[in-house]
């Protein structure tokens, strides 16, 4: 599962979906920056501890 | 990360493992205010167009760094070993220095494009502070606390990816219409 996005030719066409998806949330959630700051910040602080 | 911890221990934080964990939280928050800071003032600085313009250019080149690779643009290194040496309190302080600025080290994913980004667009230091502070309380205050109950996560960064990365794209995304129309 893990190779699925790592794929080079289908990495491009997996970021579409979630691309589009971000485009509606802004546009019609009115999603704010300062929203996707804390989110990124929480995901990607618990995400790398994975890190080697 | 435990190496640092136990090493920052031996001496010069009072033999405590609970001063060497909050040296490095702390410090780890205070070089995230400082860039989050820096990166909201910049923001702040510029004319909402302009910014709104320079975001969509870095915006649009993450978007397709991480369409087109897993592995984000990154400095592929960890925390300078030299700060080993010092087992005192600076080896924490270093450490989590380096930790909470995020970039002089491997970051691992391209959501973390979306933190420094935002912080910009955000266009106010305060609130750059804050939500860097939010990426380096997690990341180093987690790592802290999995290290004293002995819990090591070794691996899965594919799998993380796997949640992240989409997440990149989604949150990359979200920011065209909030910056298109400030354009």
């Amino acid at each position: 599962m893990g190779g699925v996005l790592t794929g080079s030719r289908l990495r491009p066409a997996l970021a579409l979906p979630p691309a589009v998806l971000g485009v509606i949330a802004g546009h019609l959630a009115g999603l704010q920056p300062w929203a996707l700051l804390a989110i990124a910040a929480l995901v990607v602080g618990v995400a790398q501890q994975t890190l080697p | 990360m435990i190496i640092m911890i136990t090493r920052a221990r031996v001496s010069g934080c009072f033999g405590s493992s609970v001063v060497a964990g909050a040296v490095l939280v702390l410090s780890a928050v205070a070089g995230a205010a400082l860039a989050g800071a820096f990166a909201g003032f910049l923001g702040a600085a510029v004319e909402p167009s302009l910014r709104a313009l320079l975001a969509l250019i870095a915006v649009s080149a993450v978007l397709v760094g991480a369409a087109l690779r897993p592995v984000p643009w990154q400095l592929d290194r960890e925390t300078d070993t030299r700060w080993l040496g010092y087992q005192d309190w600076r080896t924490a302080a270093y450490n989590g220095f380096a930790l909470g600025l995020g970039f002089t080290t491997r970051i691992g994913f391209w959501l973390w494009y979306v933190v420094p980004l935002s912080a910009f667009v955000v266009a106010d230091p305060v609130l750059g502070a804050a939500g860097y502070s939010v990426f380096a309380l997690t990341r180093v205050g987690l790592s802290a606390l999995l290290t004293s109950a002995d819990v090591y996560v070794g691996g899965g960064i594919a799998r993380a990816r796997m949640v992240a990365d989409p997440l990149a794209f989604a949150a990359l995304a979200a920011l065209y219409p909030v910056l298109m129309p400030m354009v």
